[in-house]
């Protein structure tokens, strides 16, 4: 199974990583992983425009999930699936689900591996044959950053765009909330919905912090590659957010 | 083998997992699995009755499947 993944998702993302070093005039490391994580979020860029859309639609089905809070208060599993079951219904879903999220474990695995020998020429025997094997690679970044070594400004930079990343995506959730405010006319459901606000603002400084003390001893490469990612989820949540004020 | 894994299902809902885990629940956060049984769940069930290998093979094809674009709802093993 170590094989399987090796394979499928390892191998071609070392590759994809190490063309794209090739490729890159000065060859520089970091602008190659910065390339390489516009390359995949790219990729998934009409994935995630979809389920930033698909959040805004939830906000007509809100008196109806409402009914079925009610209905299954007690039965958390049954809630689960008479909502999944709605969901379905008005074919709207507005979770981004497991492979977005998931998508990222590949791709921090493989720049580990890559950057955890310091690059040495043993892990190029991972390239394909087609992939021309670069004589050198240097690990120091934008002539700064040494990628291969922990970087400490780039642990709390990367939690710090976290931060600002779910930021602006409860903006956007709040702004929902106060819409469909009106629907809630049964003061009985207030509560739990400051619980739940509670819980994001609790997430709004948990999180970031996780980042942060998980990068803090990370190789910086790593790091590189949560910055450019939170950067670029940043920039979609704010398209997003003026595409549906336009609206 | 097959007993890891499935112990470190169990670990990851218990903690981590959005939907499931104590960390991140309740939160308002969008970032769930789309089906039900979530993705989880579902890997959890099928390697129990599938066994190691077709149970993983099972659970990576639920997984591709559950991004925005699917229709997610209920989805048993």
């Amino acid at each position: 199974m170590g094989f399987l993944y090796h394979e499928i998702l390892y191998r071609p993302l070392f590759n994809l990583l190490i063309q794209i070093y090739n490729l890159v005039p000065g060859a520089d490391f970091g602008v190659a992983i910065i390339i390489m994580t516009l390359i995949i979020r790219l990729a998934f860029f009409p994935l995630s425009i979809k389920a930033l859309v698909s959040q805004k639609e939830l906000t007509k089905l809100q008196p109806k999930i409402k009914e079925l809070q009610e209905k299954f208060k007690n039965d958390k599993q049954a809630l689960g699936q008479a909502t999944m079951q709605l969901y379905k219904e008005h074919s709207i879903n507005p979770f981004s689900g497991c492979l977005p999220i998931l998508i990222q474990l590949p791709v921090l695995i493989a720049l580990y591996g890559a950057l955890r020998n310091g690059l040495k020429p043993e892990s190029l025997n991972d390239l394909y044959y087609f992939i021309s094997r670069p004589e050198l690679i240097k690990t120091v970044a934008l002539g700064f950053i040494d990628l291969s070594d922990k970087s400490h400004v780039m642990a709390i930079l990367a939690g710090a765009l976290q931060w600002f990343q779910l930021k602006k995506s409860n903006t956007m959730q709040q702004g929902q909330s106060k819409e469909t405010l009106p629907v809630n006319k049964n003061k009985n459901t207030l509560p739990s919905s400051d619980i739940s606000s509670t819980m994001n603002k609790q997430m709004l400084y948990f999180f970031p912090v996780m980042v942060i003390i998980i990068a803090w001893n990370l190789p910086a490469g790593l790091t590189l590659y949560w910055v450019a990612a939170t950067v670029f989820s940043i920039l979609e949540q704010l398209y997003v957010n003026k595409k549906i004020s336009k609206n | 083998m097959r007993q890891t894994i499935l112990r470190i299902i169990k670990i990851y809902q218990k903690y981590l997992s959005p939907d499931h885990g104590f960390i991140f629940a309740n939160s308002n956060s969008t970032i769930r699995c789309r089906f039900y049984p979530s993705c989880s769940q579902y890997s959890y069930e099928s390697i129990e009755k599938f066994g190691t290998m077709k149970g993983v093979a099972k659970s990576f094809i639920r997984i591709l499947r559950c991004n925005p674009f699917s229709k997610g709802g209920v989805d048993p093993v």
